[in-house]
């Protein structure tokens, strides 16, 4: 085949489609502006949470990409940090009772078998818990990775099997023909392809602009911080019920004025022992700072269900913009109106769980085969469609 | 049996005030409040703990508590820095963590 793709932003995203195109034989280059994963997916947590997805498109994605996770190793032949232990979510009110049992019981109905536990049973599955917690959710099918492992070696496998990967390479513009888009400029350079696939995250709306398109992905910071090696004590993903209402609350115009920035528990150890303890979710452009407020609110969060976390010390902070879209689902496909132009970008704070499937699926959609799943539901044209009057 | 391996030259510090202290179980005997590491100096004790990574020893580097070498265990919290934290009596300094959570 010789069929050529163009894949720009050297994410977990675009590493991913790189891989997967580079197994089918195209032939790929992948332009990346800095490093791979430089930017959102190097400044994230560990978890592959799908238990807080709702059931539904994203869901059924997240489901494909833990059977890739699963395999990927093996696949990959390196050590991904991949760990599927399970994953809680921790309540701590009557009220995210009422809010997680509900959740919890339109999940079963979608036959996923996650369970609700009393304070007891979320003790005895988890050391250390405070006595002031409630209960918490439990599913087996949760897990964990390092994105950073995973971008690098799924750049590393594409280059293997013949793909380009060039980094510190900036796309300033798209190239287009009428309504072709025949490839991208990259300072003073022309590479042309068959197709081109934009997985640049927060920064995808820039090269869409000169297009006419006005793409809905805005940056949504999310604070991390990352204590000192501790001994292992966590070894499944942990989130609170407050991060679940804060993923929930959608768009600009509603935010809770009790939480403005959006901050919930989500916490898990490394490999190295290491906390890694997020989140939060805020717009605030592309403002990649930490705020004091913000760091210690979540830390207070974690020694809250954590008590013996006090004495435990915070060693950086590091925060990421993680791609939102109005509707919490990524944008995948092709764009109508611009034959060669594929978007997949958007996943906010899903990409590290959806990678796998997304570039697995993107690398089909490409090349002009049957991924085999059906991606209309992640189509631009659900925004366009609202904004023609 | 005091610190052999203190300098005597100062009227004042025959003022100071022995407190017997613990390094990994065994009784040692250090000045009140002055740092942790110097008193461990003081008893000919250089090497604070194994290295993670390597297994090689690590003591006192910096004395200023930026390079985080000097760490150990002081009285059930681990990695507190030696060399900026007061010695009182019957502390007790551990070169391995014993400290673990979620364990009652």
């Amino acid at each position: 085949m010789n069929y050529s793709v163009i894949v720009v932003g050297g994410g977990i995203i675009g590493t991913s489609t790189a891989y997967y195109l580079s197994k089918l034989g195209a032939d790929v280059t992948l332009l990346e502006g800095k490093d791979i994963a430089s930017g959102t997916s190097g400044s994230c947590d560990q978890a592959i949470m799908l238990q807080s997805k709702k059931p539904g498109p994203i869901l059924d994605l997240g489901i494909e990409s833990s059977k890739i996770y699963a395999e990927l190793e093996n696949e990959l032949v390196c050590d991904l940090e991949y760990k599927k232990e399970g994953g809680m979510i921790l309540i701590e009110t009557e009220e995210e009772m009422e809010m997680m049992s509900t959740l919890v019981a339109q999940q079963q109905e979608a036959g996923m078998d996650v369970k609700l536990l009393s304070k007891k049973e979320a003790q005895q599955r988890q050391p250390g818990l405070s006595e002031n917690i409630l209960g918490s959710t439990w599913w087996d099918h949760d897990a964990k990775v390092n994105p950073l492992n995973v971008s690098l070696n799924m750049a590393k496998a594409a280059e293997k099997l013949g793909a380009s990967i060039r980094l510190g390479v900036k796309v300033t513009s798209l190239i287009t023909e009428r309504n072709r888009v025949l490839g991208v400029e990259v300072s003073g350079e022309k590479l042309y392809a068959d197709a081109i696939i934009l997985a640049l995250g927060v920064w995808t709306p820039y090269l869409l602009k000169p297009l006419g398109i006005d793409l809905p992905i805005i940056p949504r910071r999310g604070q991390i911080l990352v204590t000192e090696k501790i001994p292992s004590f966590i070894h499944s993903t942990v989130l609170n019920a407050a991060y679940i209402a804060a993923k929930k609350g959608n768009g600009t115009d509603s935010i809770d004025p009790n939480n403005p920035a959006g901050v919930g528990l989500v916490i898990g150890q490394t490999y190295s022992g290491n906390l890694l303890i997020g989140g939060s979710r805020e717009f605030v452009g592309f403002d990649f700072r930490t705020t004091p407020e913000v760091i210690s609110a979540i830390g207070k969060g974690a020694v809250r269900v954590f008590p013996e976390l006090e004495n435990v010390r915070v060693l950086r902070t590091f925060a990421g913009l993680r791609p939102y879209t109005p509707d919490g689902m990524p944008i995948m496909g092709p764009v109508e109106g611009f034959s060669g132009l594929y978007l997949s970008a958007g996943h906010e704070g899903d990409g590290i769980a959806l990678a796998p499937a997304t570039g697995k699926v993107m690398a089909q959609v490409a090349c002009g085969l049957d991924p085999g799943f059906d991606i209309s539901h992640f189509s631009l044209n659900r925004f366009r469609k609202t904004s023609v009057v | 049996m005091c610190a052999s391996y203190r300098l005597e030259f100062s009227e004042e510090s025959k003022n100071e005030k022995e407190v017997p202290f613990y390094f990994n179980g065994k009784q040692l005997i250090g000045n009140e409040y002055e740092p942790i590491a110097a008193a461990l100096l003081a008893n000919g004790i250089r090497a604070l703990r194994l290295c993670d990574t390597t297994g090689e020893y690590r003591g006192v580097f910096c004395g200023i508590g930026h390079c985080y070498e000097c760490r150990a265990e002081v009285d059930g919290i681990p990695n507190v820095r030696t060399c900026l934290t007061p010695l009182t009596e019957g502390t007790k300094v551990s070169s391995v963590p014993t400290w673990q959570i979620g364990v009652k």
